[in-house]
């Protein structure tokens, strides 16, 4: 019985509020990435697990005891939790097996526990390294391996890969979350980087402005964002105007499908999500890009070549992009509704396609949406305009 | 992100601090209480006496003399030792930061036996000039090197080399040069042996005459007490400088700038610099070495060196012990916590730096014979005359030292399970002890070289280098007097040449933590 439940946290330093009411379930045995942008309390929120920073209000509890709350604090020494700092900051006096054996208890078992963990994060044989000695990958193992040692009720990891280059920390992700899944431990990751978020993660929680904005499986966090803020944070987004309809919304890349519930009557304007990998690029028909019909048609503008695949720069011309125009654009998603005076005409997207057969910088594209889009109500505007 | 340490600072620790502190302004409080025993009107009446104000003058004239000349002196040579290309490079840098390893009683001695008419303003100004002009030469070299990726930039868009000196070089090295001379000030103001020997009628050397020739006690504690309130003044315009310096000091970039080539200038600069060793460096070292030669050709008699030798260490080790006991609470609040209890405590203990060893000196004496009579010419007395004395110096150490564990190894150490003290423990005290101990032999060092307090205090019998060099000096021995100018000379090199960084740095510390849960 090892599950997390922080109700209504509120901390923070001084006079500066950080969490300004945290709500956040951790299952017994998951692992929970809370994704955010630098400075937006996520490192805050597992201080305050940790009990290394009091809390104002709200309450949290740890495996069926209320370790903080109005008038409660236990101490970070006896709130049974984990943590692998960032830097991983192993004891630089001590060697591997020290670090390890620093949170246990003194007596029988003690060194076959080291052992094990030793073992489990696979580090056998360098027991008398020292910090110093070890890789970049091998520091953040052993402070996993340390942190695990006492069998915490729950594992803090605080951004533990970001220091480690790109190629260490994609292997270094799935050692750590083999470790914890065969140890079944309930953990939190907190992290800025999104592939990492949701390529580890049981469940993501979204964090802007101290509190969660967002919480669930990666997949519903990506597929159905709650915001357009969400929805730019994880992954990439194009955000357009749009007038919805019987379930299908019409906007800049033509008539597409429409997910996210009731938004408001036939023909509400509402804020449309596409994800840059569902816009299709076809080959222009003859005749299409100039005849005025409603079909999506665009200028490659930029492309970016990464490998495995590519992200195409477009520019829609054409009838259609007026109608984008009409609502704030991906630029800010959260832009008041209106004409958009400054960008006219020229919308632009992005989309995301396999590398081979990419289109020329200057050359016309038509574009086709696969799957369905997410549409948001806008907030003052969901009456139709007539 | 930057987090406060929010954990308040142990109430225990506090209490210690503030004890130390207490132990550390014994001499003041018993000063202000002695001149003004008699009441307060015959107290003012006292300090305004025409002698009084004479001294102080003489004090404050050659403070001000010193000071100018490490200004004019000192900003140019940092300016050529780390910009300009000149032959041998390290070997001016070094040349400029010598003159530390030579007390200023030593290079006064030296002075005079190769001039040995030299006395009064200009012998002292000449003195303590040459010893004090570093302590504005470095930090203003620091500052210089500091900013000359800044000057780079600047260069790039688009200043000029002498616009990108004033738009950023020059308000890094003003703060700093600042700093320097107050510092300077402040040595100048507590400087007991230079002056001395120079037969210059200072402060402190009237406040040691009217102690040891006539043991007027309110006569020397009223000089004693004007010289506090001058050497109080300058600390804390000195911390206010300090810290305008320090908080926008960069850090220094690990390669360095191009040099600047000086064309026909490079003779000009180089005759410059050499003088400056000459006169700093030359002259009283050769002088005493050329003695000492002679001494030794003579058949050296060993006399008392052992004995003081002895006696110097013995007394520099009991006072490094008291000075880092007394240290210890002040230094983990303030490298530890951000309270104000913390701030003021350290704050306190820095104005330990404004008062002059004849200061301490002459006060532990009235303290002893009035309250405990018994421990009178005790090495426990000058033991805590060296802890309260070179207290600011032991704090520093032990807060760098528990400042450099990351506070992040303790979060970690709490999260394991481990509670207050045993994190001290087990975490930032094993960390910290090499640096702290660093702090013990620097104040160790820098107590062997002392000389008014320890003139005043030593137990009756016992000799250490400085005062067996001051007696023989004082009856003209110059010749006798050599061989502990030497060794002086040796000791006092040995915290500059680990200050200059020749030691290897910590390297477990401070090469494998970074920031983390900061």
């Amino acid at each position: 019985m090892s599950e997390v439940r922080l109700v209504g946290v509120v901390a923070g330093y001084g006079d500066g509020r950080v969490l300004d009411g945290v709500d956040l379930h951790l299952a017994e045995g998951s692992l929970t990435a809370v994704l955010g942008a630098s400075g937006c309390g996520k490192s805050t929120v597992l201080r305050a697990l940790a009990g290394l920073l009091p809390i104002d209000a709200g309450s949290i509890d740890i495996a069926g005891r209320t370790v903080a709350a109005p008038g409660v604090h236990v101490p970070a020494e006896r709130r049974r939790v984990g943590l692998v700092p960032q830097d991983a900051a192993l004891f630089p006096h001590r060697d591997v097996a020290r670090n390890v054996a620093f949170g246990l208890r003194r007596g029988p078992g003690r060194a076959e526990r080291v052992a094990e963990l030793v073992r489990l994060v696979g580090l056998d044989g360098l027991e008398r390294r020292f910090p110093h000695e070890l890789s970049g990958g091998q520091r953040h193992r052993v402070a996993l391996a340390r942190a695990l040692a006492p069998r915490p009720d729950v594992l803090l990891l605080d951004e533990p890969f970001s220091a480690l280059d790109a190629g260490l920390r994609a292997g270094l992700r799935a050692q750590v979350r083999d470790v914890l899944r065969s140890s079944g431990t309930t953990a939190l990751l907190v992290t800025h980087d999104q592939t990492e978020a949701l390529s580890m993660a049981d469940s993501v929680a979204v964090m802007t402005d101290g509190r969660m904005a967002q919480v669930g499986p990666p997949e519903e966090v990506y597929r159905r964002p709650s915001t357009p803020t969400v929805a730019a944070f994880v992954g990439d987004a194009v955000l357009l105007g749009g007038r919805w309809s019987q379930g299908r919304v019409r906007c800049a890349l033509g008539e597409v499908a429409a997910e996210g519930g009731a938004v408001g009557s036939d023909g509400a304007w509402v804020r449309v999500l596409v994800r840059p990998e569902q816009i299709l690029l076809r080959p222009v028909g003859p005749g299409e890009a100039s005849d005025g019909r409603p079909a999506p048609v665009a200028v490659v503008r930029a492309v970016d070549f990464y490998g495995h695949d590519a992200d195409v720069e477009l520019e829609l011309v054409g009838g259609l992009a007026r109608l984008a125009g009409a609502v704030g654009l991906a630029g800010g998603p959260e832009h008041e509704p209106g004409p958009d005076p400054g960008d006219g005409d020229r919308v632009r997207v992005r989309a995301r396609t396999a590398s081979e057969d990419l289109p020329a910088r200057g050359s016309l594209v038509r574009l086709e949406v696969t799957g369905a889009a997410v549409v948001f109500p806008v907030l003052g505007a969901a009456t139709a305009i007539a | 992100m930057t987090r406060a340490r929010t954990r308040s600072a142990p109430a225990a620790l506090v209490v210690a601090g503030a004890l130390s502190c207490a132990v550390a302004a014994v001499p003041l409080v018993y000063l202000v209480v002695r001149a003004t025993a008699g009441g307060v009107p015959a107290a003012l009446e006292a300090l305004l006496r025409e002698r009084v104000l004479v001294l102080a003058g003489n004090s404050i004239v050659l403070a001000a003399a010193v000071t100018a000349v490490a200004l004019v002196v000192g900003v140019p040579t940092a300016w050529l030792v780390t910009r300009a290309r000149l032959p041998a490079p390290r070997t001016w840098l070094v040349l400029a930061a010598l003159p530390l390893a030579v007390p200023s009683y030593v290079a006064a001695f030296g002075w005079l036996l190769a001039v040995p008419t030299l006395s009064g303003f200009w012998g002292a100004t000449l003195v303590l000039s040459a010893v004090c002009t570093p302590y504005v030469t470095l930090p203003v070299a620091a500052a210089i090197r500091s900013s000359e990726d800044l000057e780079g930039t600047a260069r790039t868009l688009g200043r000029s080399p002498v616009g990108a000196f004033w738009a950023v070089t020059w308000p890094q090295v003003r703060p700093a040069a600042t700093a320097g001379a107050l510092l300077v000030t402040l040595y100048t103001l507590s400087d007991f042996g230079g002056v001395a020997m120079m037969r210059y009628e200072a402060l402190t050397w009237a406040v040691h005459g009217a102690y040891s020739a006539s043991f007027d006690r309110t006569r020397a504690a009223t000089y004693a007490l004007v010289l506090v309130a001058l050497a109080l003044t300058v600390v804390l315009l000195e911390r206010a400088a300090r810290r305008r310096a320090g908080a926008r000091l960069p850090r220094a970039s690990a390669r360095g700038g191009d040099p600047v080539p000086l064309g026909p200038w490079t003779p000009v600069a180089v005759a410059g610099l050499a003088a400056v060793a000459v006169v700093s460096v030359v002259v009283p070292l050769g002088a005493v070495l050329r003695r000492f030669a002679a001494s030794v050709d003579a058949g050296l008699d060993v006399g008392r060196l052992p004995a003081a030798l002895g006696g110097t260490v013995g007394l520099a080790v009991a006072g490094a012990v008291v000075a880092v006991a007394l240290a210890l609470p002040i230094g983990v609040l303030a490298g530890r916590y951000r309270s104000r209890a913390a701030t003021a405590l350290e704050s306190a203990s820095y104005l330990a730096h404004g008062l002059p060893g004849v200061v301490v000196g002459l006060s532990l004496v009235f303290v002893t014979l009035a309250v405990v009579p018994a421990l009178y010419q005790s090495v426990v007395v000058l033991a805590v005359a060296y802890g309260v004395l070179f207290l600011p110096k032991a704090v520093g150490s032990v807060r760098a030292a528990t400042a450099a564990v990351p506070p992040g190894l303790e979060d970690v150490a709490r999260t394991l399970g481990s509670r207050g003290v045993g994190v001290w423990w087990r975490v930032t005290a094993p960390l910290a002890w090499p640096g702290v101990a660093a702090g013990a032999l620097l104040v160790a060092l820098t107590a062997m070289k002392e000389l008014p307090a320890t003139l005043m205090l030593r137990p009756t019998g016992t000799v250490t280098l400085a005062t067996e060099l001051w007696s023989r000096t004082a009856v003209g021995a110059y010749g006798a007097a050599a061989p502990y100018a030497v060794l002086l000379v040796v000791v006092a090199a040995v915290p500059a040449f680990l200050l200059s960084g020749a030691l290897p740095r910590r390297r477990r510390v401070t090469e494998d933590d970074g920031g983390g849960l900061r």
